[in-house]
């Protein structure tokens, strides 16, 4: 086996962060170091972290395989490394600041979200299913730690077990399908399963065992009904440690589901799966957001209804449609992390926001507030932000491929999301804080602008992005 | 305060009490004689084009108008003494809303 | 110069600008846009252009022909009417919202296509609510938010039409559609349509939203959302039939409501049904002159009723209300609002000298010359009853009907009493020179407005009118009290289907909580069958519209994160596998 080293640029570059965090986090606290001076020493990640941004953008037309096949790099692979590289670097960067951490614990925590964001990059490129199982655990397993680092709370804790036990319980499922998959089709490598009958009819085991395996990468996706782990987890965990752990998590979802998608055939069983597991998500995510008071619990609820809407895209089976998906899928990442960077501005002491305290912020931040506009028309879908642009590619991929049924859910859904996401600029520009304000944390603004500039600016020229997908999507269907 | 409680005769007070009822009388029949002058007027125009039977006929016009306007008005009113008027707030109270936020 | 320059462009640039000045600033600059957009619109040449491709569709931003030329021209005209009675508002925000709903129906005349139609007409929705919502009070809250549902629900209505279209027929050119062949998409984009123009049933959005809108905000949007409406369908949709009778009845509904309403913005606002109602009529009959006559008639329209809305705003400026059951006796302190007031409701009823007139009757013979005769008829009855509510009773007691109740008045900025009198010179000067607003209409005109007959008739109708309402004025008294219209439907279907869903999920819930005590507590796998766990009471009883009844649905569907784990594993697996296998075994 050649290993062409400048094929993994990426990869290497994020195990070097991990490694310098990792040798920081070892280190003794020098005597008599200040606290603040603790939580200085690890400002330097950020600028990795974009260093490695670069690196991604520079590997984006590699190609070739390493590992006897395993491990693949083709244009969907590098597409989400550069996606998971993008969130990585703005979840550093607004984790910079977490308030509830200990300092000592600073090192430890960036070194996980590296770790995690590590093993995503490895699930975008892994074609084998038993790699794919064990990138899987890699980023689920740092994440499993992240959640309850939140000073004391017993609450984040409380989150951090449920989402240790809820994953088992599906790793194990998918782990379960994945024997069964073996058993059925004789092989693991998704090249050689792509050949082969996924129907009721032709492989009951191999059906089986893949809408199992599936069920994996369901739980990631929170899609319905996987999705119960959701609100609980972003409403223990830390604000920043939920912008990562509601956003890049899904890139590795869905670019399994994707390499997985393009092996079936609208009609099919597990497409049809999909297509009802999509529409449940998106109705019952939506449903439910309606009434929450807690913004992160209302993301969370969103975030379920997304991924139904991803969902929208994989049962079309087309390059288009795959390609809608990466697209969509980067797009959800840009436009919720604009949306959680907004709120970790807003709660000075890491506290849980409630949808009052977002009362009279065009008075105290019109800049944020906007930044907050913008994302939350992003992801109602309204021109002329990303979200519409995302949404259309979706919708039109989707119809008349055979689920017209779902393309027609995916719309009456989005008018009802438009109740909730509204209901945030509302607070914040139409209704006065009572009271005490929110703490607000300086220094957000520029990049929260650049955020809502990206989406704005990905919602009127989408082209670029949208045929670099469309791309990835050809050589998987060709 | 509602119009109904001032008698119709005390009301229109924009001119002061005495000059008021001279006017007024002045105004109504000044009125009433450009209506007799327009049917009068009638009898020697008519139209050149009727759309129907009737409308060619002197004073259908003016007929028309009056019958419309009374018509129109008892029965409006009427519709909205039985079934469409309602209170004021009759949306708000039946949305039954105990904690009072409703859909602000 | 004879190019095209397309005045949306003015209008959002002023928009951006306004944003990044302070309020006392920024109010000079949409006058400016204004008059910078009626340049546009009168040295522009007739002809197709601005088209571009844009995500591989073909879109076509500068359509101008005869039709699209007589609305930009009234649209330019109003907006500068409309930005000088604006003049002293401070708000910068609702400057950059009208300039942008400005912008939108200048983008909707002259679109070539759906796609960008579709694209202006939801920037018109987006920035109309906003005139609603700016005036910051809990009833325009609330009536804003329904209004933006309503006009999404339009907008529905015109993305599905105009997406099945496209794939019907490969195109989004916006085209006439043939009356005969009528296709499913065409009747979905003729009711998206039908929203906007307020055509009865849909119509209850525009006397629910316009009296909340601000005091200038109303101005604008009488103008330019129902008359986009009005030309769109003109473009795409003359000679439907249907239209023809729905705008007769459009016309008469209208009037009955206003006759009863009590708040003066309100009857206005009824009023716009009515005379929308003849330009859809006119638009339904679809011969040469009615064309011509709905197009006069729009043109007419937006000058007079603007002028009616400034008027009505001026009061509600001063006096602090619109009701007229709060009102009265104003003649005094209020003299040159009234004059004003009263050229636009003569001109709204048709009297000669004035607008109306010429574009009014225009409508009427044309439908009878097409052998409309009971439209015609009807129309004449709207004509007695617009001059009843809007001419006589909305200004008798408004500023006569009895003593001065004597509370304050704001006194009224000279920029709106300026803006009446450019208007009210407007609605004169049509109404004696015809032939200024003829020679824009889209087909020759060969009807003559001021003959012997035709005045003589006018007269007579709207004289013995007001005798009736002489004879009758006692019974015509405004109470304090609102009228059930068509949104009474819409709130009840929402509770209809609240309460529809909630009994199949309180039998799911009786049946799991047995099975549950009898199966005992366990946690893991169970391939058992259906299971429900919606088992919480609802909490609350809030029923406020649609939106509020699919909350209640959200709320309940939150009952299913009950926070324990095991019942997340156990639910999961079970709906996992329940979906799985009713897919494996039917799919």
């Amino acid at each position: 086996m050649k290993f062409d080293i400048t094929l993994v640029m990426p990869e290497l570059g994020q195990l070097a962060i991990i490694l310098a965090l990792f040798l920081q986090s070892l280190a003794k606290p020098r005597t008599g170091e200040s606290v603040a001076a603790m939580a200085a020493n690890t400002r330097w990640v950020p600028l990795a972290a974009a260093a490695g941004l670069v690196l991604a953008a520079l590997s984006l037309e590699a190609s070739g395989s390493l590992f006897w096949e395993v491990y693949q790099i083709d244009g969907l692979s590098q597409f989400f490394k550069f996606a998971v590289a993008l969130g990585f670097a703005i979840a550093v960067l607004n984790a910079s600041t977490q308030p509830t951490l200990a300092p000592d614990q600073r090192a430890d925590y960036l070194m996980l979200l590296s770790l995690s964001a590590l093993g995503l990059m490895l699930l975008a490129s892994a074609v084998e299913l038993i790699t794919i199982y064990l990138a899987l655990e890699i980023s689920s397993y740092s994440l499993y730690a992240l959640i309850p680092l939140r000073g004391k709370d017993p609450r984040a804790a409380e989150a951090g077990i449920k989402y240790i036990l809820f994953g088992a319980a599906a790793t194990a499922l998918a782990l379960f399908g994945l024997a069964f998959i073996l058993a059925g089709q004789h092989s693991s490598f998704l090249a050689v399963l792509t050949g082969k009958t996924w129907s009721w009819a032709g492989s009951p085991l191999g059906l089986v065992g893949l809408t199992l395996f599936m069920g994996g990468f369901f739980y990631k996706l929170a899609l319905f009904p996987f999705h119960f782990w959701a609100p609980d987890v972003y409403d223990g965990a830390s604000n920043e440690t939920a912008a990562y752990a509601a956003t890049l998590p899904k890139l590795g979802a869905v670019v399994i589901l994707i390499r997985l998608a393009a092996m079936l055939k609208p009609g099919l069983q597990v497409t049809t799966v999909l297509a009802v597991l999509g529409a449940a998500s998106m109705t019952f995510g939506n449903l439910a957001a309606l009434t929450q008071q807690d913004i992160k619990r209302m993301l969370g609820y969103s975030s379920v209804a997304h991924a139904g809407y991803i969902m929208v895209g994989l049962v079309a089976v087309s390059a288009g449609g795959l390609a809608a998906a990466g697209f969509y899928s980067l797009v959800y990442v840009l436009m919720n992390l604009t949306c959680f960077w907004v709120i970790c501005r807003l709660s000075g002491d890491g506290r849980n926001l409630k949808l009052n305290d977002l009362n009279g912020l065009y008075r105290q931040d019109p800049w944020l507030a906007f930044v907050l506009a913008v994302a939350a028309l992003s992801l109602v879908g309204l021109p002329p932000t990303a979200g519409f642009m995302g949404k259309l590619f979706l919708l039109s991929a989707a119809w008349n491929r055979g689920y017209d049924w779902l393309v027609i859910v995916a719309a009456v859904n989005t008018a009802i999301s438009i109740y909730y996401y509204l209901n945030l600029i509302r607070h914040a520009y139409t209704v006065e804080a009572e009271g005490g304000s929110a703490v607000i944390r300086a220094g957000g603004s520029f990049w929260g602008g650049v955020l809502a500039a990206l989406l704005l600016v990905l919602g009127a020229l989408p082209a670029p992005v949208f045929k670099w997908a469309e791309a990835a999507g050809k050589q998987l269907m060709p | 305060m509602s119009h109904d409680s001032i008698p119709i005769h005390e009301q229109g007070g924009v001119l002061p009490a005495g000059k008021s009822q001279g006017l007024r009388r002045t105004l109504r029949n000044l009125m009433f004689a450009s209506l007799g002058l327009l049917v009068a007027l009638n009898l020697f125009i008519t139209p050149h084009d009727p759309h129907f039977g009737l409308d060619q006929f002197p004073g259908f016009w003016a007929l028309f108008g009056l019958l419309g306007a009374v018509v129109l008005a008892k029965g409006a009113k009427g519709a909205a003494h039985t079934f469409l008027g309602k209170d004021e707030n009759f949306y708000e109270n039946r949305s039954e809303d105990p904690r009072g936020q409703g859909i602000k | 110069m004879n190019a095209f320059f397309h005045p949306s462009i003015f209008f959002v640039a002023c928009a951006l600008i306004v944003w990044m000045l302070p309020g006392r600033i920024a109010r000079w600059l949409p006058p400016v846009a204004a008059v910078l957009a009626i340049a546009g619109v009168l040295s522009m040449p007739h002809g197709t252009f601005m088209q571009l491709n844009y995500l591989g569709l073909d879109l076509s931003l500068g359509r101008v022909d005869a039709l699209s030329m007589v609305f930009a021209h009234v649209f330019a005209i109003q907006a500068l009417i409309g930005f000088i009675f604006a003049l002293h508002v401070e708000d910068r925000w609702q400057h950059m919202a009208a300039c942008l709903y400005i912008a939108g129906a200048f983008g909707c005349t002259f679109a070539g296509d759906y796609v960008t139609l579709f694209i202006f007409w939801e920037l018109m929705s987006v920035s109309s609510t906003f005139l609603v919502w700016l005036r910051r009070v809990p009833a325009s809250t609330r009536a804003g938010m329904r209004y933006f549902l309503f006009h999404v629900l339009g907008g529905l209505f015109l993305l599905a039409g105009l997406l099945l279209r496209y794939q019907a027929t490969g195109t989004f050119a916006f085209e006439a559609a043939d009356p005969g062949a009528a296709r499913l998409w065409d009747i979905l984009i003729m009711l998206g349509f039908c929203v906007n123009a307020a055509v009865i049933p849909l119509h209850a959005w525009l006397p629910d939203a316009y009296p909340e809108a601000t005091v200038t905000g109303a101005v604008f949007m009488s103008a330019f959302t129902t008359k986009t409406a009005v030309y769109v369908l003109l473009r795409g949709f003359a000679g439907f039939e249907i239209l023809a009778v729905m705008g007769t009845l459009m016309t008469l509904y209208g009037v009955v409501y206003a006759t009863i309403e009590n708040n003066a913005r309100r009857i206005l606002a009824y009023h716009i049904v009515s005379q929308v109602g003849y330009m859809v009529a006119g638009v339904g009959v679809g011969t040469a002159m009615t064309i011509n006559g709905a197009c006069a008639h729009a043109y007419a329209h937006i000058l007079y009723k603007g002028l009616l809305f400034m008027g009505a705003g001026a009061l509600l400026y001063a006096a602090g209300t619109a009701k007229l059951s709060e009102l009265g006796g104003l003649f005094r302190r209020l003299p040159w609002a009234f004059a004003w007031y009263m050229v636009a409701a003569v001109s709204i009823s048709g009297f000669p000298l004035f607008s109306g007139f010429i574009s009014k009757t225009m409508t009427i013979t044309g439908a009878a010359e097409a052998h409309h005769t009971w439209l015609a008829l009807g129309m004449e009855v709207a004509a007695v009853g617009t001059f009843l509510s809007v001419g006589i009773k909305l200004p008798y007691f408004a500023w006569f009907g009895r003593p001065d109740p004597g509370m304050a008045l704001k006194p009224i900025p000279r920029n709106m009493y300026a803006a009446m009198a450019i208007a009210g010179g407007l609605c004169f000067f049509i109404g004696v020179q015809p032939g200024f607003l003829y020679r824009l209409l889209p087909f020759p005109v060969e009807y003559v407005p001021y003959t012997a007959w035709h005045v003589l008739q006018t007269l007579l109708l709207l004289g013995f009118t007001g005798l009736g309402f002489y004879l009758l004025r006692l019974k015509l008294v405004p109470e304090a009290k609102i009228n059930l219209d068509c949104d009474y439907f819409y709130r009840l279907a929402g509770r209809v289907v609240l309460a529809l869903a909630r009994r199949p999920v309180e039998l799911l819930d009786n049946w799991w909580n047995e099975f549950y005590a009898r199966a005992g507590l366990r946690g893991m796998i169970k391939l058992a069958g259906g299971s429900a766990w919606f088992d919480r009471a609802a909490i609350d009883g809030v029923v406020d519209g649609t939106a509020v009844n699919v909350r209640r649905a959200g709320k309940t569907a939150t009952l299913a994160q009950t926070g324990q784990l095991q019942n997340y594993l156990s639910t999961a697996v079970i709906l996992g596998l329940i979906v799985f296998g009713v897919v494996w075994f039917w799919g």
